[in-house]
């Protein structure tokens, strides 16, 4: 008896040591060693996510010794500065913030670098960092033939945001869930210059793409058919920009020249009563200090004639082939978009892209924003990965935002659009 | 006595040529320097327009060397063409208000304005950064609490479902208008130097036949003044040519394509299209459009000034 009590005893020593030597064996303090003393610099976009891990990084310097410079530019900008150090191969950056919709550009030129050296590395990555954990829309953005050049890192769904609270006062109901409820009460919420119907981010910019992408989902359209078919100026996307060009009637007069930017400071004043907007605004609808709208916002699908209609826009830390700090850039990337990280920046700028987060119920009963992500995020829609897209966005934000701007029709407009972009495809060589 | 003198051209030669050659060492620097920052990236850039060259394309992908074809590319396309009146529109007209506004003001401070804080208050807004500006007029224009746009909308001249340059008709005055707030005062400055330096006979003796103060102005004033005047158009129409700042920070070439001039075309074609072959195409077009207005305009300079 004594001697089975003993060896049970054994055994559970033994167990707990063999556990403690799996699950604790790693830690960022050990395989960081070898990089004390390295100084990574970190190119991101001007985005919440980017100044919430500017605000936690002393933590990850003071555990590891590398020292991490934050660089942070406006969208367009931050292209600017990584491709002139990639394309003339200086290794100024180390990591790298890229939006999903760059990453076959980017691996195809062979700017960055695939991550799996680094995550099969037994002293380098982090055995309880569940990989499973990240939404399988995000994982997938950051993947190229098989590939992963990435791991997700600022969430970024594009659906309405509405104003519950200016809803009720006007006695309309919300959210709309078709495109005729949702134009119907734009026109009852419409009331300048004191509330507009909705905002919109119509800029010859990336921005009003994104928004019209949605708008042409809502309406059953697509860009081109599996075959590089050009079908976005069929019928359904004619219909789709008739009525983003319906909706300007309700939107302060401005929208123009409106991004995102825009938008949001609209939405946080009060002056629209809602917008297609990102979610990783959330945080700054809820904060008292620069939002009029504290606890009015809430999240849902853009209104559609078919399935609930999202816009993925996220984003992935990568490492350029330039890095002369890749392991380093390796340990600061998995640090940056671990569970704990982004768990604990939630509500001051984290935008996080693990489903573990958007389900923890304390989050989504003070965010509401975290169930609308929640119900997107694995199906939301996204546009294309290929190269040749910022060529796109060029024809489209000009031919759209002439719509707004009345020099064009939707037809003429769409037309324009849809022969430039065959060219582009055939030219390319995908037809 | 011919040996003497042999001796002395000899001499003389030697001094000259190492005083050349010392002339020409002491200028090496500055060649260098020169040709370092100029030269070179001007064949580089030359280079770059004759090449396909897309920052975001794999280096084995580019065709390397393809002679004109980024500038038949960018003949054929269309928004070049509207760059192109674009920029001429901007140019003619703001530099026109800018000499009229610049040459009406200087002949009222003439003899006015003498103190130095004074004038150096006009020349603030030049002094400003353009981009600076272009920020401050941003926040000025803006459709919802932009001052400008509220005077606008309070003297009814712009209705509530408009902003300035929100709309297609607008944006391109309003940019106009920037660039004469900006530069209006430069010219203020160097036209009002010029009056003040011009020769006091010629007006004395019209004072003696008692000539009226608009033929003066048009027989004298103009006429004297004129190499100052065209020294400022040249610099001013250069400048108003490749302006950039103002048009980015507040329109980035929209709505539409209402407000998109060349150096805007060039900067898509860069930093959103990547082709910086394309990019550097169009700047050597620009480049050229502005030595030829340059040329024409320092022709008539010397021609006014061998006349005068």
């Amino acid at each position: 008896m004594r001697k089975s009590c003993l060896l049970s005893l054994i055994l559970a020593f033994g167990l707990i040591l063999a556990f403690n030597s799996i699950a604790f064996g790693w830690s960022l303090e050990e395989a960081a060693k070898p990089y004390a003393g390295t100084t990574l610099r970190f190119i991101t976009e001007t985005t919440p996510p980017s100044y919430w891990i500017e605000e936690a990084l002393p933590e990850f310097e003071e555990a590891t010794g590398i020292k991490v410079i934050v660089e942070r530019q406006a969208h367009p900008h931050l292209e600017e500065k990584a491709l002139m150090d990639f394309a003339a191969g200086t290794g100024i950056y180390d990591v790298f913030n890229f939006d999903y919709s760059w990453t076959g550009k980017y691996v195809k030129a062979g700017y960055i670098v695939p991550l799996e050296p680094f995550m099969n590395n037994p002293e380098l990555a982090d055995p309880n960092n569940n990989l499973d954990d990240f939404y399988s829309r995000m994982w997938e953005g950051t993947m190229w033939d098989g590939k992963a050049y990435g791991y997700p890192f600022d969430s970024v769904i594009q659906y309405l945001f509405w104003n519950k609270k200016i809803f009720d006062d006007h006695g309309v109901a919300g959210p709309p869930k078709t495109p005729d409820e949702w134009m119907e009460s734009m026109q009852k919420l419409n009331n300048p210059p004191q509330l507009y119907g909705t905002g919109m981010m119509a800029k010859r910019h990336l921005s009003i793409v994104c928004e019209w992408l949605c708008l042409l989902w809502a309406h059953q359209g697509k860009l081109w058919d599996d075959n590089y078919q050009i079908t976005l100026n069929n019928e359904n996307g004619v219909k789709a920009t008739e009525f983003y060009k319906k909706m300007a009637e309700y939107a302060p007069s401005g929208v123009t020249t409106w991004t995102w930017d825009d938008v949001n400071t609209a939405l946080q004043q009060g002056r629209v009563a809602q917008s297609v907007q990102w979610d990783e605004n959330y945080g700054s609808m809820e904060d008292p200090e620069e939002s009029a709208v504290v606890g009015q916002m809430r999240y849902a699908p853009v209104p559609s004639y078919g399935d609930p209609v999202s816009h993925y826009g996220g984003s992935s830390l990568g490492i350029p082939t330039s890095s002369k700090n890749k392991e380093a850039a390796f340990l600061f990337i998995q640090w940056a978009t671990s569970y704990d990280i982004q768990l604990r920046g939630v509500g001051k700028g984290s935008s996080p892209t693990r489903r573990s987060i958007y389900q923890i119920p304390e989050l989504r009963e003070k965010y509401p924003s975290f169930v609308a992500t929640d119900a997107a995020a694995d199906t939301t829609g996204w546009r294309p990965r290929i190269p040749e897209w910022d060529a796109m966005v060029e024809v489209l934000a000009l031919e759209l935002n002439s719509v707004i701007a009345g020099t064009k029709t939707a037809e003429e407009a769409l037309n324009t659009s849809a022969e430039e972009i065959d060219s582009i495809l055939t030219e390319a060589g995908y037809k | 006595m011919q040996n003497d003198f042999n001796v002395f051209r000899r001499l003389n030669f030697w001094v000259s040529s190492s005083e050349n050659k010392f002339k020409w060492l002491l200028l090496l620097p500055t060649i260098i320097v020169l040709a370092l920052i100029t030269v070179y990236p001007v064949i580089y850039a030359l280079n770059l327009a004759l090449s396909d060259y897309n920052l975001a394309r794999a280096s084995e992908t580019l065709q390397g060397y393809i002679g004109l074809d980024n500038f038949r590319a960018i003949l054929r396309n269309p928004q070049f063409w509207n760059s192109l009146k674009v920029t001429g529109i901007f140019t003619v007209v703001a530099v026109g208000v800018e000499f009229f506004l610049g040459l009406a003001i200087a002949l009222i401070l003439q003899g006015i304005v003498t103190n130095r804080v004074v004038r150096s208050l006009v020349l603030l807004p030049m002094i400003m950064a353009p981009i600076v500006v272009g920020l401050a007029w941003t926040y000025l224009y803006q459709s919802e609490f932009g001052l400008v746009t509220y005077i606008l909308r309070s003297l009814h001249l712009m209705s509530y479902q408009t902003a300035p340059l929100a709309s297609v008709s607008s944006a391109l005055p309003a940019l106009i208008a920037v660039d004469i707030w900006e530069w209006t005062p430069f010219l203020i400055m160097v036209l009002l130097a010029g009056l003040e330096a011009l020769p006091t006979a010629p007006y004395e003796a019209a004072k003696i036949d008692k000539a009226s103060p608009f033929l003066v102005f048009r027989k004298i004033t103009i006429p004297l003044l004129r190499p100052v005047i065209l020294i400022v158009l040249v610099l001013r129409i250069m400048d108003a040519i490749r302006v950039f700042d103002i048009v980015y920070a507040l329109t980035e070439g929209g709505p539409a394509s209402a407000t998109d001039v060349l150096s805007m075309f060039i900067y898509r074609n860069a930093f959103y299209l990547w082709d910086i072959g394309k990019a550097s195409a169009i700047s050597f077009i620009l480049l050229y459009i502005i030595m030829i207005v340059s040329v024409i305009l320092v022709n008539l300079l010397s021609r006014v000034k061998e006349a005068s």
